[in-house]
């Protein structure tokens, strides 16, 4: 072997090391979580796509990526998805904001006042306790299958956490910040705005957070079991005819719609509701 | 007509058996004087503040402001508290600005008056910031901003540069002085850091192990400014180190 093809192979070699070298540094770069977990998905439904066109899977069962993507068009020209869907929303959203605004008012006179705390403690807790499905059949007897009805199911699940995260909130206020506002002449009211409330909106605005979510499932549930429109009702008929791939379109619309609502309580407490804790 | 008369105060906290935190204290504070209350861990002295504060009612004697009695706490005092207490959902500014909000006075006004305070306590242009974006000592400036921006003749003070390091210490201990001066207030202070007490004081109140007492009240004829390390300031502090050694429990005297 000559000196020069001694030096070449040299050379190939220190480029070898250099080129492994970049595709390392670039290779730490690459999200690879993400890109796994785009591959998992895509997978998972690729292998479905593969069963129910291949008939390994009855179409009963389970609906293919395409098919479940042709429904949703249908969805809306011929099960007028669109009423169903302002039907529900109309219902979780008078629901949630009923239970905030009697949970938050309950809990601030629970908090402030131990005789009331006292006295509605154990109706509040022996309500709560009722399993909630056991007294539809009642409630649908008394308030009939439409608006109300449902307001009063979402109630049924969403105050009774208000009422208590208020309560936790009230008593999580630090007897030095009554002080200071004491020593600066406040009078009981002032105390109760410019203290009490402040310290307990974190404990609040973490039951909003949770109630966001709540309030569609206990919507979609009181629909589910009984109702006349909305989407509950809509799942009801497309799985009575076994539209499957309308119902998993139907399921993927509902899951992307609580996903919305975490997103925008997320930026209302970012933005207004704790605005201080994310600067 | 002094600031504060204090004769034959008892404080007892009800209980099984009660707890007597204050007995007998008597001594008065005169206006524009700064007094240091010093002494151990539950001796009481927190406690004497909060009752000169309004926020706590004597179970024995009387107190009197100006000759009257302290009828609950009523924004003629700044209090600062220990930990600085600000409120973390409100920016500086408007911690500072609470006293003047409560009263209800007018927002340009307001906002004139907090600006000055900062500026005082060396904080101008922090504002805007939130507490928990400020340092230790700079919470306990915005505390001392806050008591002062009602204007009150008398400051009362926790323990509040407890938390801080010792230059911060050094520091606030600085400034204060100079706001006193200033501002020619009245100021009540309580500490159980001697080397602070002798700074500070114009009159340092003595109190004993519990059941707080009275055990001395020594007076700091010293000039101003004064320089830490002075040997006059150290000769002073060794004395008080003496007398607070003499008033521990026999047991821990022995032991040591």
């Amino acid at each position: 072997m000559s000196v020069e093809s001694i030096e070449t192979v040299v050379d190939v070699q220190t480029n070898d090391k250099e080129s492994r070298a970049t595709l390392r540094s670039l290779a730490a770069k690459l999200p690879w979580i993400a890109i796994v977990q785009v591959l998992v998905v895509a997978a998972i439904l690729l292998a479905v796509q593969i069963a129910v066109d291949s008939g390994a899977v009855k179409r009963i069962y389970l609906a293919s990526p395409t098919q479940i993507l042709a429904a949703f068009p249908q969805l809306f020209t011929r099960e007028n998805l669109l009423f169903h869907l302002s039907v529900t929303l109309a219902e979780a959203g008078v629901g949630v904001a009923l239970s905030a605004i009697l949970g938050i008012a309950t809990g601030i006179a629970m908090g402030l006042l131990p005789k009331v705390h006292q006295f509605l403690n154990p109706f509040l807790i022996w309500f709560m306790a009722i399993p909630k499905v056991t007294i539809i059949p009642l409630l649908t007897l008394y308030l009939g299958l439409g608006f109300e009805h449902k307001v009063f199911i979402i109630f049924l699940f969403c105050y009774f956490l208000f009422v208590f995260n208020t309560i936790a909130g009230i008593k999580q206020v630090q007897d030095n910040h009554i002080k200071v506002a004491r020593t600066l002449g406040a009078n009981q009211r002032q105390i109760i705005w410019k203290v009490v409330l402040p310290s307990a909106t974190p404990s609040i605005v973490a039951a909003v957070r949770i109630e966001a979510a709540t309030c569609l499932l206990a919507t979609l549930f009181a629909e589910i079991v009984a109702s006349k429109a909305g989407v509950g009702n809509l799942l009801n008929k497309l799985s009575g005819i076994y539209d499957t791939a309308g119902v998993f379109a139907l399921v993927i619309l509902v899951t992307s719609i609580a996903l919305l609502i975490i997103y925008l309580v997320d930026l209302l407490e970012r933005r207004v509701l704790l605005k201080w804790k994310y600067v | 007509m002094p600031a504060f008369t204090i004769r034959s105060l008892d404080k007892i906290y009800p209980g099984a058996p009660p707890v007597r935190a204050l007995s007998n204290i008597s001594f008065s504070v005169e206006e524009g004087e700064f007094i240091v209350l010093l002494g151990p861990s539950g001796c009481g002295k927190s406690t004497l503040l909060e009752i000169l504060a309004g926020l706590q009612q004597p179970s024995g004697g009387s107190v009197l402001f100006r000759d009257k009695p302290i009828n609950g706490p009523g924004g003629e005092l700044g209090v600062v508290f220990q930990d600085a207490s600000l409120y973390p959902w409100r920016t500086v500014a408007a911690n500072v600005g609470l006293g003047l909000e409560l009263r209800g006075v007018d927002k340009k006004q307001a906002r004139r008056l907090v600006e000055e305070q900062l500026s005082l306590v060396g904080l101008d242009g922090f504002g805007g910031k939130f507490p928990h974006q400020i340092s230790g000592g700079m919470k306990q400036r915005v505390g001392i901003a806050r008591a002062l921006v009602n204007d009150p003749d008398v400051i009362l003070m926790d323990e509040p540069f407890g938390a801080v390091d010792y230059v911060t210490r050094n520091r606030l201990q600085e400034d204060l002085i100079r706001i006193w001066q200033q501002r020619r207030k009245t100021i009540v202070f309580v500490t159980h850091d001697v080397g602070e007490a002798v700074f500070l004081a114009d009159r340092i109140v003595l109190l004993s192990p519990p059941p707080g007492r009275i055990a001395e009240i020594v007076t700091l004829d010293l000039p101003r400014p004064r320089r830490r390390g002075d040997i006059e300031l150290l000769q002073r502090e060794a004395r008080i180190y003496e007398a607070l050694r003499a008033l521990e429990p026999a047991a821990t005297a022995t032991v040591a």
